[in-house]
């Protein structure tokens, strides 16, 4: 990775990072990626389908059984703000609103 | 405290030889002592008037709602009778034990910050499945536990509140990134802890700190309330002083929960019986990957002598070979890191945790409070992540990856078929080193997972105990059974743990 390709990653995922730290995380990284090369050499035997292969098929949940961690929570007692069912934060910058 | 483990504590409470808060009341004292305060175990630890942080929670938590979750009861109760169900109460399985819990798994009164300034004074509004249980079972949550910032480290340095230090050498670290829960244990504070591993994170700190720790099978225990950093690879384990005390513990607060739909169905075997079994007639791999290269020499000579003592009880040993170990380290960094880039992205400042001050747009909010409140590690695992799965590269590293996942666990269930009914192997290299040594190079940090990251990755279940000493410091043997075969390890652990114990 480039220190530019470093730039880009990071504000993909949301990231700022100082000069300093970009030198230091590009060098970082591209000396775990080059132990992660090792990977490249790997004898795939035409595995297509990891999941199937290792038996480990995604669990799906019953239409409406998703848990509500709300109704059980009070998140009227335990959090900071909490109105009409909704969590009250601090505002964000730019936004308006009553 | 004299240490005294979980089964002994609970038989006193049921009997009522002592009272309920008796042995939380002590554990509270000695976490406070300064010999063991040096240490750095908790974060966070109960309030002492207060029976346990769970009776507060217990009284203040309200009754299911309509329509959400009935309260699960006894883990395996209203099942068929059978070989497979858990005998007796577990209602009473912890009575009155305090446990100490990881510091990535919510509780309600005491906060949850997964060692990390970006959940500083995070108090969740929800209780993991693992405390809701664990208090059923009687068990007392004595505090949190310091850890690797959101479970990335292998030895409790990268915490935003400081490292914990190994009991038995307080230049050394416990390990990670569970090193707090095992101090604890370790330094005598409790019988018993709850961790998460997901690369070793249970396994590595307990054998650095002479105590057992258990990974079950990835779906054994509820992640529900564990905070996710690498969900395929995630699970809450236990530590103990002893097998008997990690398993119990295991048996308090494992079994399907309806909250994690990846949790599975099938009934918990019982952990704590069949004690006084043998390993006789048992088949031991040695796998040849995990005694070479790295693997210091007086630590392969613990391993040994614990390998003559299974053979002159009657086990039968094996070399077998698992072809893909080279690769798992390697395949671990491309999947644990893409896994935790996708899970970490809910940090943003914006809904719960640091909020930075007079940031000018919420692009701004986002960058700072991630650049601001996450450490060096999880920054770097996130760009790490965040590239495996861009555009242009996710085939040839995270697709990769995957697949060579799928051999790692084709290697075990091919030397299960053999007819092997367990492997024997270092959990570490080498013992504990010295804080500071590896902070400057993270591979070598990573690279000292390579005989715990396989277990993770095939999701089999594996248990690391106390097998000798090396200069003074704890060295940890590891089994590693099929998956659901818990009770195979507990049982294999409780016997090697007691012809270990017949040397004086």
């Amino acid at each position: 990775m480039t220190p530019d390709e470093v730039r880009r990653v990071a504000a993909l995922a949301r990231l700022r990072l100082d000069e300093a730290s970009l030198e230091r995380l590009t060098r970082d990284l591209n000396g775990i990626l080059a132990h992660v090369e090792k990977l490249a050499e790997v004898e795939l035997d035409g595995i297509a389908e990891p999941e199937a292969v290792q038996g480990w098929a995604t669990p799906f949940r019953e239409p409406g059984t998703a848990p509500d961690p709300l109704a059980e929570g009070a998140p009227a007692d335990r959090a900071p703000g909490w109105r009409e069912g909704f969590f009250v934060v601090p505002r964000l910058p730019g936004v308006e609103g009553p | 405290m004299t240490p005294s483990g979980a089964g002994a504590m609970a038989g006193r409470v049921r009997r009522g030889e002592v009272s309920r808060d008796r042995f939380f009341r002590k554990a509270l004292d000695r976490a406070r002592d300064p010999e063991s305060a040096s240490v750095h175990a908790f974060l966070s630890l109960a309030d002492r008037d207060s029976v346990a942080a769970g009776e507060e929670a217990e009284a203040g938590a309200p009754a299911a709602a309509p329509g959400s979750f009935p309260e699960d009861g006894v883990p395996g109760a209203g099942e068929d009778g059978g070989e497979d169900t858990c005998s007796g109460p577990s209602t009473d399985l912890l009575a009155g034990v305090p446990v100490a819990v990881k510091d990535n798994i919510c509780t309600l009164a005491l906060p949850t910050t997964c060692g990390s300034r970006i959940l500083e004074g995070y108090v969740s509004p929800f209780e993991a499945t693992v405390v809701r249980r664990l208090r059923k079972a009687g068990g007392l949550v004595l505090g949190k536990t310091n850890m690797d910032e959101f479970g990335m480290g292998s030895s409790t340095e990268n915490s935003a509140w400081g490292p914990t230090r190994n009991p038995h050498d307080p230049g050394r670290v416990p390990g990670g990134s569970s090193g707090g829960s095992a101090a604890a244990v370790a330094a005598g504070v409790v019988p018993c802890a709850l961790g998460s591993d997901t690369g070793g994170s249970v396994r590595q700190p307990a054998a650095f700190c002479g105590v057992v720790g258990i990974k079950p099978t990835w779906g054994r225990v509820s992640r529900y309330g564990l905070v996710a950093f690498a969900s395929s690879l995630d699970q809450v384990g236990t530590l103990g002083r002893s097998v008997d005390d990690a398993a119990r513990l295991l048996q308090a607060v494992a079994g399907h929960d309806p909250r994690d739909a990846t949790s599975s169905p099938r009934p918990l075997p019982d952990l704590l019986s069949g004690a006084d079994r043998g390993v006789d007639g048992l088949t031991i791999g040695i796998p040849r990957e995990y005694f070479a290269g790295e693997l210091e020499p007086e630590v392969r000579g613990c391993l040994d002598q614990a390998l003559e003592r299974l053979r002159a009880a009657g086990a039968r040993t094996v070399e077998v070979s698992l072809p893909h170990t080279q690769y798992a380290v390697s395949t671990y960094y491309v999947l644990a890191p893409a896994e935790a880039s996708s899970n970490l992205a809910r940090y943003d400042g914006v809904r719960y945790g640091f909020r930075p001050p007079g940031a000018g747009s919420t692009r701004d909010v986002y960058e700072e409070a991630r650049s601001r409140g996450f450490g060096a590690e999880v920054v770097r695992r996130i760009l790490l992540g965040t590239f495996a799965l861009s555009a242009g590269y996710h085939d040839a590293y995270y697709g990769r990856a995957q697949k060579v996942r799928a051999l790692i666990a084709r290697d075990f269930r091919r030397v299960w078929d053999e007819g092997v009914d367990l492997l024997f192997t270092p959990t570490t290299p080498s013992p504990a080193f010295a804080l500071g040594e590896r902070t400057g190079d993270p591979l070598a940090m990573y690279l000292s997972d390579v005989y715990t990251v396989t277990a993770n990755l095939a999701r089999i279940p594996a248990l690391s105990l106390p097998v000798g000493r090396v200069d003074g410091l704890p060295v940890g043997g590891q089994l590693l059974a099929p998956e659901w075969e818990e009770a195979r390890l507990a049982r294999v652990g409780r016997a090697l743990e007691r012809l270990l114990g017949e040397d004086g």
